[in-house]
């Protein structure tokens, strides 16, 4: 049965598999490995992301608190504005791929606990209901930059998706654009 | 060859698929997490409620690919 995190106070919780395997996961995500994540499952994968331990039981954290907001935990080494604008495919016209979310680097350095917990809850891929409702045309999909000349793949719009699926151990379908960092740019 | 969500297509799709044809064994295969080919778009739309998407969210999804459609692309 997977793990489940349980309310005990007021911004207090508890995760019914004991703290071990969540630590296991924060070790490796501080070694910056965030292929840890894949398929540990929401519970899990929630606290490692958010939680903030609150009391111990001996040496192993009995509660925790779950903050509003974290780190991503892909490496982020290059932004949008390192990708070269002139020479990459249009989003629009890429059609779909499953990408898997084990090699994602992000660009952006943040994740929202709502947001990641609406992907995971609700049945995304089924439904297509976004978190974020402004419904912007770039934000329909998933898009993923993927560099010609190295193996870098970087979540342009979806990084909360993208964890999503990582942590329920299952592909993106998104769209994979392929283009190339500006020149001067270390890969 | 048009993906209404990540999951529900229209008229082909180059994932592997499934064709049960009634909008309720349709739905079933999505909530499981299949993708499946629809007919066209007011089958996804039936398709879409079935698995309980918000009627807006579901307007704007076949709207974003109808314009694909009138634009020539595909997924």
């Amino acid at each position: 049965m997977s793990a489940v995190i349980e309310r005990v106070g007021p911004e207090e919780y508890r995760i019914s598999c004991g703290w071990s395997p969540v630590n296991a996961v924060c070790r490796a995500l501080h070694d910056g490995r965030a292929s840890a994540l894949w398929g540990v499952g929401e519970a899990i994968g929630r606290a490692a992301l958010f939680g903030r331990p609150t009391s111990f039981r001996g040496r192993d954290v009995d509660t925790f608190s779950l903050s509003p907001r974290a780190a991503i935990p892909y490496p982020r080494e290059h932004n949008v504005s390192d990708v070269d604008a002139h020479d990459d495919e249009s989003y629009l016209t890429v059609g779909l791929a499953d990408i898997d979310p084990r090699i994602l680097h992000a660009s952006q350095w943040g994740l929202r606990h709502d947001a990641l917990f609406h992907y995971l809850h609700r049945p995304y891929e089924a439904t297509g209901e976004l978190f974020d409702n402004s419904r912007d045309v770039c934000n329909d999909w998933p898009v993923v930059f993927g560099d010609v000349r190295s193996p870098l793949r970087m979540i342009w719009q979806g990084h909360h998706r993208s964890t999503a699926a990582l942590i329920m151990g299952r592909s993106v379908r998104g769209r994979l654009v392929r283009g190339q960092l500006r020149a001067g740019v270390r890969r | 060859m048009i993906a209404v969500t990540a999951l529900v297509w229209v008229g082909d799709c180059h994932f592997a698929h499934e064709r049960p044809g009634s909008v309720a064994a349709d739905a079933e295969l999505v909530k499981a997490g299949r993708t499946v080919v629809v007919a066209d778009l007011n089958q996804a739309r039936a398709v879409l409620l079935a698995v309980g998407a918000p009627e807006q969210t579901i307007e704007y999804r076949l709207l974003r690919a109808r314009q694909r459609v009138e634009r020539g692309l595909c997924d």
